[in-house]
């Protein structure tokens, strides 16, 4: 796949389907892996990661069909197009921003990647649509025991697998769902979620943005410690917790639409009518507007619009993705232009 | 971690009080931090927090280590205090005394559970830790025989793996 396909398509993860895909977004699972007989990223020479890079890579292209197509190094790939990456979320920022040799692999329909040479020589990704974690653990599971046998990791007796930074040792795992939660956000009640999770060790944070004031009401929870527990206990506290966020948000949905009916209607319509007019949208305001937008279909308020349609609007409107759709580099004013126009075109059939 | 004050609630919120002779660690919960005037302004930043954890060494003993240079990466403990990050696997070891208390602060444990390589390594600490993850598992489920048992295995490995060191 050429990297130009990616102004068309969008990822498993944003395909919308899944278990109770009418709040989680999507589950994902990482693994941070290193290679026992090198040093760390940020110790190693360019020549050793340059090793790294290709040793894993011919080993993922050649023995792996899944990583066949999808195979990129950041040297060879432009400040845009690393930012393509970044914004359907198989690479980091810091991944895209680095010069030392690094790339990434991942399979057609992204819903495994691996980055070489992050902070940790390897990172392993699951990412999937709606709250599928046990699914996603049995692909990553599988995929970090078919690398170990192929490649010696960094692994201690006490202390498990090893990492650059040691807030991710033992494990290694990062366990993630992130959740639409307008509703939350609407009644003011997000807070108390912020709260309980914190109690429980676990971290919420708004996806775009900063803090609880999340561009798109888009949160992701996820743990915070990678020792002591087993893979499984700690995927399984976040799959335990996430049913009462599930349910709390609900239950916030029922009740504005109870108490305040037509006013919500009316707001959830007007953002509609907002993103088929606008000349001009930043992108701060288009995650705004389609948020409610993306509510006002799971509440049946606008049904027609299915949520695939949403989150690929949602992800090529993304400043990388804009001009990899228009074709070439747009200053932010030129983008906002762009942003308006395309999503105009997306939403003229709905009424 | 329990909060040293009340004893029921985890600890948040770690720090050094340097205010006495001796420098002394505080660990609270929040509720705990807030009604000794300690109260934090948002949430801490991962990275405020590990360079709140990853302090000077106290005692003598503890500031040789932190100058020892790893044979590996030629890294020292007080580099790695900087970055916040290790320089080559080697260096858990190298580091052993400070970085035991460290993982405990971040982890609140300081015992690897989960799953290891399946064939690298050489095959003794993999067994060893395939042994603990059934001896939980055998308690958890109560099947106390057998982690009996278990437990008579992990220290027959235990004594293997030291005495080839
Ligand atoms: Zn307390
Ligand atoms: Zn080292």
């Amino acid at each position: 796949m050429e990297l130009s396909d990616f102004s068309t398509t969008v990822g498993e993860w944003l395909k919308g389907e899944g278990p109770d895909s009418d709040i989680v977004v999507s589950s994902r699972i990482r693994l941070a892996r290193n290679l026992a007989d090198h040093r760390f990223h940020n110790r190693a020479a360019p020549a050793e990661l340059e090793a790294i890079e290709s040793e894993i890579g011919s080993f993922l292209r050649e023995n792996d069909g899944r990583f066949a197509k999808l195979y990129y190094r950041m040297a060879d790939l432009d400040e845009i197009e690393r930012h393509i990456l970044v914004e359907r979320h198989l690479i980091s920022r810091e991944h895209a921003a680095a010069e030392s040799p690094r790339a990434v692999a991942a399979s057609d329909d992204e819903r495994l990647s691996i980055m070489i040479n992050e902070e940790d020589h390897l990172r392993l990704q699951v990412l999937r649509s709606g709250m599928r974690l046990a699914e996603a653990w049995g692909e990553i599971d599988e995929l970090d025991n078919r690398l170990s046998r192929a490649f010696k990791f960094a692994f201690h007796a006490k202390w498990g697998y090893l990492t650059a930074c040691p807030t991710n040792v033992g494990t290694g795992i990062r366990v993630s769902v992130m959740l639409h939660l307008p509703a939350l956000v609407l009644t003011r009640e997000i807070e108390k979620v912020f709260r309980a999770m914190s109690k429980i060790n676990l971290a919420v944070r708004g996806l775009y943005g900063e803090g609880t004031q999340a561009y798109g009401d888009l949160y992701q929870i996820s743990n915070q410690t990678s020792l002591g527990k087993q893979e499984e206990k700690i995927i399984d506290n976040i799959e335990s917790v996430v049913p009462g966020v599930i349910a709390y948000e609900r239950k916030a949905r029922k009740h504005i639409l109870a108490t305040n009916h037509l006013q919500t209607e009316d707001r959830l319509h007007r953002a509609l009518g907002m993103l088929k007019t606008a000349r001009l949208l930043t992108s701060e305001e288009t995650m705004h507007l389609l948020s409610a937008v993306r509510l006002a279909a799971a509440m049946q308020v606008i049904p027609e619009i299915p949520s695939s349609t949403i989150n690929e609007i949602f992800l090529l409107t993304q400043p990388a993705h804009l001009q990899k759709v228009t074709g070439r580099a747009l200053a932010p004013e030129e983008r906002d232009i762009e942003r308006a126009s395309y999503v105009r075109k997306r939403l003229s059939t709905y009424v | 971690m329990l909060c040293q004050k009340c004893k029921k609630k985890q600890a948040t919120v770690h720090m050094t009080d340097i205010a006495g002779k001796d420098k002394k660690e505080v660990h609270l919960c929040e509720n705990c931090a807030q009604n000794q005037g300690l109260t934090l302004k948002g949430q801490v930043s991962l990275a405020d927090f590990l360079a709140g954890l990853i302090k000077a060494p106290v005692n003598q003993e503890m500031s040789r280590l932190a100058k020892l240079e790893c044979p590996e990466c030629g890294i020292n403990y007080i580099e790695f205090q900087s970055k916040g990050r290790f320089g080559c696997p080697k260096d858990y070891d190298v580091f052993e005394k400070l970085v035991d208390p460290l993982i405990e602060k971040i982890h609140g444990a300081n015992e690897h559970v989960g799953k290891a390589p399946e064939a690298h390594g050489d095959g003794a600490e993999a067994h060893l830790v395939a042994l603990k993850r059934h001896l939980k598992a055998a308690i958890e489920e109560e099947r106390y025989e057998e982690a009996a048992r278990i437990r008579d295995d992990i220290k027959k490995a235990e004594d293997k793996t030291s005495g080839t060191e």
